[in-house]
């Protein structure tokens, strides 16, 4: 299991993470629906869990690293289920999840 | 972090808990955020002088400090507000997130470390997101909606920046950080890359001209007390102080970092929002979009003095936060009178408001002119600081662009006087009387501020704002 996480592996998974990263806004770039954003959203975050751990390992600063993650991982779980409400009242108040519709605001 | 930097934290958080608790009173959640916050202004402004030992970086303890002011002195503010414009059954969860949100700030202000400003930063984003959509109408939930994904982004953002931290200096705190640049003097390369990327997620935050779309629509959606906190304090806190320490940390090398490609570049975001946010609110409609948009450009003002860096430019930047926070929020409570007392903030739906709000119309102008840097005003201190800096360090261009700007920043304000509160009563404000003293009091205490801090200027400039400079020279 450590041995994804060595300073050998550093690049390959900052590639992969950046990778995971421009999926991640790309989906939010492409769809047209809340869910989808939020998935897009969450591709991105976890892309950036994934270099702050590899970058843990190649800083020999695992526990920290480890500690990091735990932490942003709460804070992830809240900002999502934020996020749900917020699409939860869209849908009831609207009737729609799409964005381009979403026009009460304008100029 | 200090003993008292953790009282600044630990009990408006729990006073949080305890409204929490009191969810369907009326009177006793608004007198218990109120008496904290109130007692946290006061220990605010009393350890002020001796909060500053300790520095994680060159000026750091007095930045915190000051910040830690600003953010109880708008945050009791807005609760002595929304104790009396609020209203709503569910009084205990609005001022539960309201002493989180103040929590929230004061933690990033006083953190010692990326990551841990990075935790804040979502608790003050949350508490945003949730206070911007209180009161369920579809609108403010549009304004949130907007407002998280692209927050989130920046968050997103800021995360992989300090993944790349870790690898370059081996840690999150700025004491690592500190310790690594002064270790590798002359290599800014990959610490440029990384605070640039930084720089970028906090000028999201920030609603800097090309990613400002999101500010407008929520300070606009969100109730008037809301959007007095997120516009005087939330969006300096979360993108403007962080930007401020990015810039501090990068002059540590390079001292004024205009000539280092990240200084210049934010320097350019600085003066487009000015010249847009400006330029923008001379077409508003509506007395808060109106605000929002010029939110922006004042926005811009303090961003380009935090990137010059030099000692006055940061001086400018730290007191025209001040200043901000302060016209700002008592702008946006005239509105919510406005509003409370109309039904209406667009501005050519009545015309004359001055003969019947006079107390409130004054206290607006008062908080125009200091916008506009018209002396004696605060304000005038604030922008004579940054434009001058901007003068001494040889961007004569962009010092002529800001100075342009505030004429502009005169004119729509002169516009929206002209069409809301001068001239004689239109037939639809018949009815409208003066709003009472809960209303009132914030608007004078704070125009009461802007005078003073014009008028005694050097009692300010002694007490706050050189030791700040004397730090950083």
């Amino acid at each position: 299991m450590n041995s994804l996480f060595t300073p050998e592996n550093l690049q390959f998974n900052y590639f992969v993470a950046l990778m995971m990263f421009f999926i991640g806004v790309y989906t939010m770039a492409a769809s047209r629906n809340l869910i989808r954003l939020l998935i897009g959203l969450e591709i991105t975050s976890k892309g950036c869990m994934l270099a702050l751990i590899s970058a843990g390992g190649a800083a020999g600063n695992m526990p920290t690293a480890q500690a990091l993650l735990i932490i942003m991982i709460s804070v992830e779980a809240v900002v999502v289920a934020v996020g749900l409400i917020l699409i939860i009242r869209a849908f009831r108040q609207q009737g729609n999840i799409d964005p381009t519709k979403l026009s009460g605001l304008k100029g | 972090m200090l003993m008292s930097a953790a009282f600044f934290i630990v009990i408006p958080l729990a006073a949080a808990a305890v409204c929490a608790f009191f969810n369907k009173k009326q009177t006793a959640p608004a007198v218990l955020a109120n008496i904290v916050l109130a007692c946290g202004l006061l220990l605010s402004l009393t350890t002020f002088s001796d909060n500053l030992g300790q520095d994680w970086f060159y000026g750091q303890a007095v930045l915190s400090s000051f910040m830690t002011i600003i953010i109880y002195l708008v945050s009791s503010a807005v609760a002595f507000f929304a104790a009396f414009a609020a209203s709503t059954k569910r009084r205990g969860s609005y001022f539960a997130m309201l002493l989180v949100i103040t929590a929230g700030m004061a933690g990033v202000v006083n953190a010692a470390d990326f990551f841990t400003l990075y935790v804040y930063l979502e608790v003050v984003s949350v508490c945003s997101y949730a206070l911007i959509s209180f009161y369920n109408r579809p609108r403010s939930t549009e304004g949130a909606i907007r407002y998280f994904y692209l927050s989130s982004i920046a968050s997103a953002i800021l995360l992989f920046s300090i993944s790349l931290l870790m690898v370059y200096a081996g840690g999150t705190s700025y004491e690592v950080l500190t310790a690594k640049i002064l270790a590798t003097q002359g290599s800014p390369a990959p610490l440029n890359i990384i605070l640039g990327i930084m720089a970028l997620a906090f000028m999201i935050k920030a609603g800097l001209f090309p990613f400002h779309s999101w500010t407008p629509d929520a300070y606009e959606s969100a109730t008037s007390p809301v959007s007095a906190l997120l516009a005087g304090i939330v969006t300096k806190v979360v993108g403007t102080y962080a930007l401020m320490v990015v810039c501090m940390l990068l002059s540590i090398i390079n001292f004024g970092i205009a000539n280092n490609p990240v200084g210049r570049a934010v320097m350019w975001f600085g003066l487009a929002s000015i010249i847009f946010g400006a330029l923008n609110a001379q077409e508003q409609k509506d007395f808060k979009r109106m605000l929002a948009y010029s939110s922006i450009s004042q926005m811009g003002y303090i961003t380009i003095a935090a990137a010059l860096a030099t000692p006055l430019a940061m001086a400018g930047a730290l007191f025209h936060m001040f200043n901000h926070a302060t016209f700002k929020a008592l702008l946006f409570f005239a509105a919510g009178s406005v509003k409370r007392a109309t039904g209406s903030t667009e501005i050519d739906s009545m015309s004359g408001l001055q003969a019947k709000m006079p107390y409130t119309a004054g206290a607006a102008t008062v908080a125009m002119l200091s916008t506009a840097g018209v002396p004696p005003f605060s304000g005038f201190w604030s922008k004579l600081f940054i434009i001058a800096a901007l003068w001494q360090a040889g961007f004569y261009g962009m010092a002529a662009a800001a100075l342009f700007a505030s004429v502009l920043t005169l004119a729509y304000f002169l516009k929206l006087q002209r069409g809301m509160f001068f001239g004689k009563p239109s037939d639809n404000i018949k009815d409208v009387r003066e709003r009472g003293a809960g209303f009132l009091i914030p608007c004078f205490v704070f125009a009461f501020i802007i005078i003073a801090a014009g008028l005694y200027f050097p009692f300010i400039y002694d007490n706050f704002l050189s030791p700040f400079i004397r730090v950083l020279q």
